[in-house]
């Protein structure tokens, strides 16, 4: 047990380090999405918007969408961040709930980069970074220039 | 004779002959290979959108008592299950108080309405331990730690405290008050009771006497129960 949770957050470290280095200020998200078996699949050019407390993530084909509901929300010196607690997945015309285990959203609303929390990684103006475990082990982590904040 | 002097004296007012330096080597041009250019990595989305076949239905996390022994006919206390949109006005009930009539401990640093959070109202979500208050803590997740128990006897219920989370609220307000966390249990502690039946416990300092108290998360104040 100990060893498969220790080889997710290794996945998932390196997911990170991997996000960091390919998403740069301006570009569009990256979103990684690994099943519990292990296998992780890379999707890139995924439109990230904010709307309320809810962000969606809209694959580059479009026929997919991942809405997100974040909530209590606090601030870390200029970083918002909010705990994920809700999700549904659009496919085409078919929508599902999506039950979480627990996760964490980081956004940075100012121009400038920022410090992420307890970490020597930055965060890219107007970018937000997701990070969340599916009730079934599936980790999906996200990170991208927002492309719509609505209020 | 005069031509052989004129040939002579020309000579000696003809300019030296002209003494071409060495010619100069410049050294061979270096030359920098052309720069490789390391294409972007082009990534091809999986068609379909977003493929999370294991999560089509799964069914939402049950909030689980362990690690906390439950006794015998006694209960974890629920933690919320459903989205609140807006924050918890102090007085609310709490564990096992719903009168918060004692007095009011101002936060050393003032604090108004939201004014700790940027001016955004923080309300607490679904799942997570306290809303959310104390950290990104789901109860009953493996990997969290827990920091003691309440036990209420009169209502067989128990309400397990766990470590508070670095940058969350709550970690804000035990900083605010110069406190220290604890594993709750031991007599003589400041019990403070949060959002969502959430409890956590401190050592009592010279703002903060033994006690229960309650936290208006507007303002990160707290208020004891009784006058006493």
């Amino acid at each position: 047990m100990n060893i498969v949770r220790r080889s997710a957050a290794v996945a998932g470290l390196a997911a990170l380090v991997w996000l960091a280095a390919s998403a740069q200020a301006g570009a569009v998200g990256v979103t990684l999405i690994q099943q519990s078996d292990g296998t992780v699949k890379t999707y890139a050019n995924v439109v990230m918007t904010l709307s309320g407390g809810t962000l969606t993530l809209r694959s580059a084909d479009g026929r997919g969408t991942l809405q997100i509901r974040t909530g209590a929300c606090s601030f870390v010196k200029s970083i918002r961040y909010c705990l994920p607690y809700a999700a549904r997945l659009t496919q085409g015309k078919r929508s599902h709930a999506i039950a979480l285990a627990y996760g964490s959203v980081f956004f940075n609303f100012t121009n400038s980069e920022q410090n992420l929390p307890h970490s020597s990684g930055g965060l890219a103006p107007h970018t937000v970074l997701l990070l969340l475990k599916t009730a079934r082990g599936t980790y999906v982590t996200a990170k991208g220039r927002l492309d719509e904040v609505r209020s | 004779m005069s031509l052989q002097l004129l040939m002579v004296l020309l000579a000696a007012v003809a300019p030296a002959p002209a003494y071409h330096s060495a010619p100069a080597y410049h050294p061979a041009p270096v030359y920098h290979p052309a720069p490789v250019y390391h294409p972007a990595p082009v990534y091809h989305p999986a068609p379909g959108g977003f493929s999370m076949p294991h999560d089509i239905n799964a069914r939402p996390p049950q909030i689980r008592p362990a690690p906390v022994r439950v006794a015998p006919g006694y209960h974890v206390a629920p933690q919320q299950q459903r989205t609140l949109a807006y924050p918890p006005h102090a007085p609310y009930r709490s564990g096992p108080y719903s009168g918060w009539h004692g007095r009011v401990i101002p936060n050393r640093y003032g604090r108004r309405n939201w004014g700790w959070n940027h001016g955004i109202i923080w309300y607490p979500v679904p799942y997570y331990w306290g809303g959310g208050f104390w950290g990104p803590w789901v109860a009953g997740v493996s990997g969290v730690a827990l920091f003691g128990s309440i036990i209420d006897y009169n209502d067989q219920m128990i309400f397990p405290s766990y470590q508070t989370g670095p940058s969350s609220p709550g970690a804000q307000l035990l900083y605010d008050y110069g406190l220290t966390q604890t594993d709750c249990g031991p007599p003589n502690l400041v019990v403070i009771w949060g959002p969502n039946n959430s409890v956590i416990c401190a050592y009592p300092n010279d703002m903060v006497a033994p006690g229960n108290y309650e936290v208006d998360p507007a303002t990160l104040t707290l208020q004891s129960l009784s006058a006493q």
